[in-house]
Formats: structure tokens, sequence, C-alpha cells
């Protein structure tokens, strides 16, 4: 009924040229042509799926990738810059990809897999109506959906104007935009608000989205970088500084940039007359009410699942992250032998911890082929 | 029939005397206990026209049970058989003794056990004659066919269209055992007299014919009635005690009702009254909604009254959510909200809070208030299409909680702070009514129950943002584009159930839609109501679900309701699209629709419009 309105989303955004032509067909590819017997199907373009299909190949494994959008490296196309180090996006993705340019390897891009179905040892991909391939082992790594901003309507999200998400102000840093106040000059001050979408009962998120803490850091700390003179606010219920280098990154945001962290959080926001962004919020450390008007107001929007629907078929409402039968020790999903998770789709992760899930994954699914070709013979 | 006594009626008479004597008394207390002004209430309502229609109430819903009836036809049936054909046979049991004996004003224990006195004449021919024995064997024939009923509804309660039944506790088992034993107690001593005289009619004449077949019938004659009237002895015995007490008290209720008393904290007896009167039959379990997504768990009205009859703490007082559908569902009509909301103590749940100082809005000339309310401001979708709505229609308007700071004073009501709340209500009365605005409109329907029911606003008309759409509508002040769509309605409880408000959204609905949407005041409880301020996120979140899940059965393009709460509630749940009315409203509204404005005008509505 409303229409998104995702106001630096850009349909025809340029290639960013470290790593356009990288998908070109014109491309050098590596490995040679001996044939392969078992063909493993990698769900999913992002960093996970990039890191399985490269590690399969150089196991001498046939790959079918399939990726729904018309180009590989999911979100990674949309970051800027990836915390804690301020590499660019575009540098992980050219290192990711690298790997994926190999003979084993068939890209199948714009093809959405909606489920897979285990028959007999031998699995079925299939599309909304139509059978897309088949294979003999299935990773899975379809990533995650950033959470609804609109779900949490008293923030105005697509409601007011300066209301943006973590990922929508990712894009303005991307595409190298400007983050304006109404009259076009520098913003006075930014609030970010930490756990929309996390730890939320209300909208029936319990679990944490790990993530966004680091990266509301690394944004603060990106504006207060652009825009000297201007107040950037955090407002948390507690920060989770858990990866190498995020705890010196929040310290840093404090002690060389001012990033004032404020622990509690936003109750509602809504826009005044010149269409700034009014925020009431409670500092629960001062126990106080506060009042704050700010230019824009970015939500750190959590992780949602998007697998368990292509695994159960079940459907938008069912949406949980799906669990691997030994969580802490393999990736391997229960009752449906050959899938194996990788990334995002098993919970929320960062780059690094995705790109490990992923070789993981190839990993466990080479074994699990090994063990069934080796029975069979 | 030479004289009329027998020592085993003994054993009914003292029971009976129990149950009288706490009657007595009852009627007593619970006449005492009312104000003085429901007291006048039921002084005149004596000598009106009021007197003879709860009469006729009494008859309907005490007897023949037509609400049940209504509602669940086997149900009905049941409670009509057991109750009507009881007092069936104790009325012609009555007529049959006073025409043989002569005597008005005989002992209690004399028509009902009047077939013991006077077997009757002799099987079959005679039955005809005087008919007695015909119909006292017909209407027993009734009550043991609701008999029936009843042990099928206690097993399989499905059978008679119940998916639940209410849990007893053991005293209410053992009066439920006494009860279930008179009726065929009753058969077996009669038909025993009548097939020891030969006498009785097809049932009763019938099975004392087979009787004296099989053996002699004359020794076990004494026994049987002894056993019979030991069975009356028990119930009576134990009714005031148990659920019964709604057999006498309903009545009672029917007539105060009916006079005008209502559940209020100055007449504590009438609550009384309405808790007596509850016969924990079990309706409002399938009502409750809670019953699905808490099963097992005793939230529902009938656990809640008899617990407070025990003089007990009702169990998960704090869970209920206020919707109300238990009210509107029960038979006996007990005030079950207002009973529920008199029990929640001060608790102290939001004391200490600081209520924030209510801002005066002086000198500014406006026609028309816009209240939000805070729930509202957590939805500014509605607020957005609000101003969208007012500034089409050419309304002088104002914000009044543009700043969200007043709190309508509902919410701390619901909580049990009802001194805060009548403090906040007395200092938002005084502010609205010196903007000098005529119409007060607001987007909530907690505030415009609270408004509506408690504020007194002389000279200022209260409505409901559906409401008031619908008049923009219907006085051409905004117009609408057909959207092309399908929409199901979800009614709110404070608006629909609470404040009777049916037509106008179903008149906005149908002007945007091509659903034909009829708000019946019997919409589901979205689980989000203030009024649960115990109950576990999970278990709102599963009501939520269930109520989306029935709204959307038939796959509307959008799910309208006019509740900021309720469109929080559900948007999570359903991947249906879930839009406030004003929303719907202000996304089809055509642009230029409004009126110009002249200077020759008069009010109406609260905005000006041309003579």
């Amino acid at each position: 009924m409303m229409p998104r309105e995702k106001p630096y989303i850009k349909s025809n955004r340029q290639e960013i040229p470290a790593f356009a032509g990288m998908t070109s067909d014109a491309q050098p590819v590596t490995g040679n042509r001996q044939p392969v017997t078992v063909r493993v199907a990698v769900v999913g373009g992002g960093p996970a799926g990039m890191a399985a299909v490269g590690a399969l190949a150089a196991m001498h494994i046939g790959v079918d990738w399939y990726e729904k959008e018309d180009r590989v490296g999911g979100k990674l196309n949309n970051y800027h810059q990836l915390f804690p180090d301020r590499v660019p996006a575009s540098e992980a993705f050219g290192q990711l990809v690298k790997g994926t340019y190999h003979n084993h390897i068939d890209r199948h891009l714009g093809k959405a897999i909606t489920s897979v179905g285990v028959n007999a040892g031998r699995i079925s991909l299939n599309g909304k109506d139509h059978k897309i391939g088949e294979a003999d082992a299935v990773i899975l790594a379809t990533g995650f959906d950033f959470f609804d901003a609109r779900h949490k309507e008293e923030f105005g999200y697509g409601i007011y104007k300066h209301v943006i998400t973590s990922a929508d102000l990712e894009t303005v840093f991307a595409d190298g935009d400007k983050l304006l106040n109404v009259n076009g000059s520098a913003p006075a001050s930014v609030a970010f608000v930490h756990c929309v979408g996390s730890r939320d009962e209300q909208v029936g998120v319990s679990y944490c989205s790990r993530l966004c803490c680091i990266t509301g850091i690394k944004q603060a700390i990106q504006i207060r970088r652009e825009y000297r003179e201007t107040r950037v606010y955090n407002f948390y219920i507690d920060m989770r500084a858990f990866g190498r280098g995020y705890e010196e990154l929040y310290r840093e945001a404090q002690e060389n940039h001012g990033v004032r962290f404020i622990r509690g959080r936003v109750s509602e926001a809504s826009e005044d007359e010149q269409g700034r962004i009014r925020v009431k919020a409670e500092d629960t450390l001062m126990s106080r009410p506060i009042k704050l008007t700010v230019d824009w107001l970015v939500l750190l929007i959590g992780m949602s699942p998007s697998c368990s629907a292509v695994l159960s078929g079940k459907g938008e409402r069912e949406k949980s992250f799906t669990n691997a039968e030994n969580p802490l020790t393999g990736s391997a999903v229960k009752g449906q032998p050959g899938v194996f998770l990788a990334g995002c789709c098993a919970g929320p992760m960062s780059i690094p911890e995705s790109v490990a899930s992923g070789r993981s994954a190839a990993v466990q699914a080479a074994e699990y082929l090994n063990k069934k070709n080796g029975n069979s013979e | 029939m030479e004289k009329l006594f027998d020592p085993f009626v003994l054993l009914f008479t003292a029971g009976f005397s129990v149950t009288g004597i706490w009657f007595i008394y009852k009627v007593y207390r619970w006449l005492a206990g009312l104000s003085s002004a429901d007291r006048s209430l039921v002084f005149h309502g004596v000598f009106s026209a009021r007197l003879w229609k709860a009469l006729i109430e009494t008859i309907s819903e005490s007897l023949i049970h037509r609400k049940v009836f209504s509602r669940n036809p086997r149900l009905g049936y049941m409670h009509m058989s057991l109750a009507f054909g009881w007092f069936m046979l104790i009325l012609i049991g009555n007529i049959e003794s006073t025409w043989y004996t002569g005597d008005l004003f005989k002992p209690i224990y004399v028509s009902v056990f009047w077939r013991f006195f006077d077997p009757g004449p002799a099987f079959p021919r005679a039955a005809w004659q005087p008919g007695f024995a015909f119909i006292m064997d017909l209407f027993l024939l009734l009550v043991l066919s609701g008999l029936l009923f009843a042990i099928v509804k206690r097993f399989r309660s499905r059978l008679v269209g119940l998916k639940r039944t209410t849990r007893q506790q053991p005293v209410d088992r053992l009066a439920l055992t006494a009860l279930w034993l008179i009726f065929p107690a009753r058969l077996i001593a009669e038909s025993m007299t009548c097939g020891a005289h030969g006498t009785g009619s097809f049932l009763t004449g019938t099975l004392g014919h087979l009787f004296s077949f099989a053996f002699s019938p004359s020794p076990l004659v004494l026994p049987t009635w002894w056993f019979y009237s030991f069975i009356l002895s028990s119930f009576f015995f134990l009714l005031p005690f148990t659920r019964y007490a709604h057999i006498p008290s309903e009545p009672v209720l029917i007539f105060l009702r009916r006079f005008g008393v209502r559940v209020s904290i100055e007449s504590p007896s009438f609550t009384d009254l309405n808790l007596h009167a509850c016969s924990s039959c079990g309706i409002c379990l399938d009502a409750c909604q809670l019953s699905e997504v808490m099963p097992g768990k005793q939230v529902q009205s009938n656990y809640f009254n008899r617990a407070l009859r025990n003089g007990a703490n009702p169990p998960h007082q704090w869970d209920c959510l206020l919707c109300g559908r238990c009210g509107s569902a029960c038979p006996v009509g007990v005030e079950l909200i207002p009973i529920r909301q008199l029990q929640r103590p001060d608790t102290g749940i939001g004391r200490g809070l600081q209520l924030p100082g209510l801002v005066g809005k002086n000198g500014h000339k406006v026609t028309i208030l816009y209240f939000a309310g805070c729930m509202t401001h957590l939805t500014p979708g509605i607020i957005s299409s609000m101003r969208k709505i007012f500034d089409q229609s050419g309304a002088s308007w104002h914000f009044f909680d543009a700043d969200g700071q007043n709190c309508c004073g509902r919410p701390l009501k619901l909580a049990g702070q009802t001194q805060a709340a009548s403090e906040l209500k007395k200092k938002l009365e005084q502010d609205f009514l010196r903007s000098g605005a005529g119409l007060l409109v607001t987007s909530c329907p907690i505030c415009f129950r609270i408004f509506n029911e408690e504020y007194r606003l002389p000279g200022m008309r209260v409505l409901h943002h559906s409401q008031y759409i619908s008049e923009l509508l219907e006085w051409k002040r905004i117009k609408v584009g057909p959207s092309g769509l399908s929409a199901a309605y979800h009614e709110p409880c404070e608006l629909g159930r609470g404040s009777g408000i049916l037509v106008e959204p179903g008149l906005v609905i149908r002007s945007l839609f091509h659903s034909d949407v009829t708000p019946s005041g019997e919409g589901l409880c979205c689980g989000g109501s203030l009024g649960g301020v115990a109950l576990e996120p999970e278990v709102r979140k599963a009501v939520a679900r269930g109520a989306a899940e029935q709204l959307t059965v038939n796959h509307p393009d959008v799910l309208i309701t006019a509740c900021p709460l309720c469109k929080k509630t559900f948007k999570p749940v359903t991947s249906i699209p879930v839009q406030d009315i004003a929303e719907a409203t202000a996304h089809y509204l055509i642009a230029g629709s409004s009126m110009p404005e002249r200077r020759k005008s008069t009010k109406v509505l609260g905005y000006e419009i041309n003579k």
C-alpha cells in the first residue's frame, strides 16, 4: 500500500571501478578442465556464498552457484567501509570474488531458489513454480534481510523524510552523497537509535543482531570525520562491542571523535515544522527524560532471517533463523541430509564470520560427499 | 389420602429451609448494600412499567434461556429443558395438589411429593381425564432429555457446541451429582408408586407397569421416596455454596438491573449479586481468546467470579486484556468488565511517575481540537493522515497534544490508579474548555471512551476520527476515490464494543473499499490492549496472531482498524498491510474537493460551512 521510500537508494547506481568488469565472462578463469562427477549447489552470492564456492572449486568439486540478483556480492555491494579497520567494501569484495572465477563454477544469476527438496540422496532446487536444478549437496547462504523499520512506526521511518536506516546511510556514504540538513548545509546534529528490530519483544524479536552496535559506532565516527561541527548522539540499551578491534573503536569514538553515547531507548520521534526530527528518550544513567531535536535520525536496523522460508517453504510469517543439527560443531541441517548452512541464515554474523562459515560449510559438504560415495561403492 | 405426612419429607424440608433462609438473608443484604441513589432507583422501579419488563425478561431468560438459544440452540435446549421443565413440574405439582386438597397454604413438601400422597387415577385411561399425570410426565421427560444433554456436555462438550466447559471445584461437582440424580430419583420413586397402585401416565405408568412385572414394587416405594428426598435435600443444602446459587439470584439481578442499578463502587452488594448470578455456564470460555493461547490458565470471567465469590484472590487478574468479549457473550448479562475493573486495586503501577504539566492553549481561535493521544504518537502515520484530512476539509483546527505531553487518564485507570486518573481528567477538562472549540476529535479509542463517558465538556462534541471522517464524507467536505481493493475491518474493543461506534467506521470503509464491512460489536481482541498489565509478550502475540488469522481469512488486500494500538499490534504478525481508517481515507483523498469558505456561515461540525 504505502510505497517504501528509501531516499538514498538509487536504482541506476554505477558499478564501482575496483571490481567492475570482474563479472564479465571475458575475465581469466583458473582451474583445469578435468571432469567432475559430483556437484554442489550454493544458494546465495554474498560473502558466505562467495567463500563457499571458492573453497569447493579449490577442492575440485563442481559448483552450481545461484544468486537471485543479477550480480554477486550481496549486501556487500551497498556497503561503503567495513568495521573496524574501515577497509573499503569493494576491496573485501575483490578478495572474495577472485576465488569464484574457476572452471568448476557455473554461475546462475537472477535465479531465486524458494525451496529445496531432499529425495533419495538427490536434492532438487525449486523456484516459485518450477524446478531450477539438482545437486548432490546444497549450501544455503541466503543471508539475512534488514529489519523493516516501518514496523517501529513510532520512529517514523517512511513517514518523515529525515529518518533513515543504517543501510540507507551506508548507501549515502557509498554513493558519495551528502547528508545535509533542511537548509542545505551541514547537519547540526545526528542521532543514532540502537536496537531497532533487535531485543524488542514488541516486534517479536528477542535476539541481539550483534553488529548494529559496531555499525553505529563506525557510522558515527564517519559523520564526525566528514562534518566536524555536527553533534552525534547514540541511544543504546547496552553496547556490545565483541569483535576484534570493536571495543577499541568504541573508545576511539568517544575519546577522539566526541560521539555522545546515551544509555536509554528512544520512545518516539516526531517531525517539527521545518522537517527536523524531535526525539523523546530517557537517559537511564541520569534517570531523566530527554527531548532532542536533530537534523537526521538514523535507525540501526537489525538482521531478520530470510533462510528458513527456503528450507520449509512456509512463507513470510514463519521466518526464523535456521538451526543446524549440532550448532556448536557443524552446520548440517537436521532431517535434510546434504543441506548445510553458511553465513547469516544461521544467525547474525560479521563478514569474517560469514566467510569462515562459508568455507567451513564447503568442507563439511565435501566430507559428506566423500562419505556418501565411499558408502555407495 | 389420609394424612399428608411421612418422615422422609423432613429431609427435604431441612435442606430447602437452608436455601430459603440463605436466600432471604441474601436479598436483604443485596438491597441493604445499595447506595441510597440506587435504592431509590429500586423503589421507583417497583411502581413502574419496568417491573413488567423485568418479569418478562425473567421468564424469557431464567426459564426459556432465549439468549443462550440464539447463540447456541443445543446449549439453549439443555438450559431451557432443565430450568423450564423443573419450573413447570413445581408449578403443575402445586396446582394439582391444590386442586385435590383445596388448600392453598399447605406445606411445600406436599406438592413436591404429591405423587406419593396421591398415586392418581388408574393407568392408562384415567391419566387423560384431569390430565395432571400426563402433563407431569411430559415435563419430567423434558427435564430428563435436558439432563441427557448436560451429561453429554460434561464429557463431550463439542457435541453441544462448546469447545470448553468450566472446570468445577469439588463442592460444585457434588451439587452437580445431586442435581443429576434428582430427576432419575424422582422418576423411579414415582414409577414405584404408580407400579404399586397401577396408576400413572405414559412414563411413570409404563415404567411402573414394567417394575410390577419384574418384582413387587410395594416394599420399595418408601425407600425410593426417602432416596429422592435425600437427594433433593443434599442439593438444597449445597446450593448456597455452589454455582447453583445463580438459580434464585438471577431473577433478583434481572429486576434490579431493569430498575437501573449498575455495578459501582458505591453499591458493593450489587457486585455480590452479579457474582452470585453467574452460573459458571462456561460460555465466556469460548468467547475469550486467551483460552486458545493460555490453555489451562483460569483467566476467564467464570473463574474470576468464582474466586471472588469464594473470597479468594482472583487468578490472573492482571492478565486480562479487558477486551469485553466475555461481557457481551454472557447470557445472564453479568457486568463482567466493570466488576474486573473495580477489583483492580491501586497497585502503584505508574506511581512516582512525573505527570507532565498540562499546557493551556489560550487565545487561539480554533473550532476543532485534535487530540491524537499517546498511542497515536507512536503511529505518526495516523497523525500525518489526520493533518491531511483536516487541511483538506478546510477546518480551523488545532493540534492539542502536538508535543505529546497529555494523558487522557484511561491507561492509569485500567492499571488501577483511579485517583491519578481523575486528577488528570480535571486538568484536561479545563484546558479543553478554555480553548473555546466546539468539537474534540481524537484518534485513539481509549481516549475517546474516557472523554465520552467521564469528561464533562458542556458545549463540546467528542468524536472519534472515524465518526469525524464519516461526517466529512456525508457533508461532502472531503471526497475519496474508490480504491478498488478489498478490506477487512478489525473493530477496536474500546470503539466498537466499548463505545458502540459501529455505523460510522462501516460507512467510511464501504466508501473506500468494495468489501461489505458491517461492524457488529463482536470484534476480536487484538492482544495489544492496555488492560493486560501482566501478560507475557508471547501470549499477547499469540492472541494477535490468532485474531489476525481470523480477520484475514478471506485474504483481503488490506486490514483496516481504527485504533493506533491495534495497528501496532497487528503489523508485525500479518503479511497483509494494516492501515488505520484515517490513513486509508487520506490515501484515497481526492484533492480540491472542499468548498470555498464564505463569510456568512454557520458552525456545523465545528468548522464553517456555507449557508
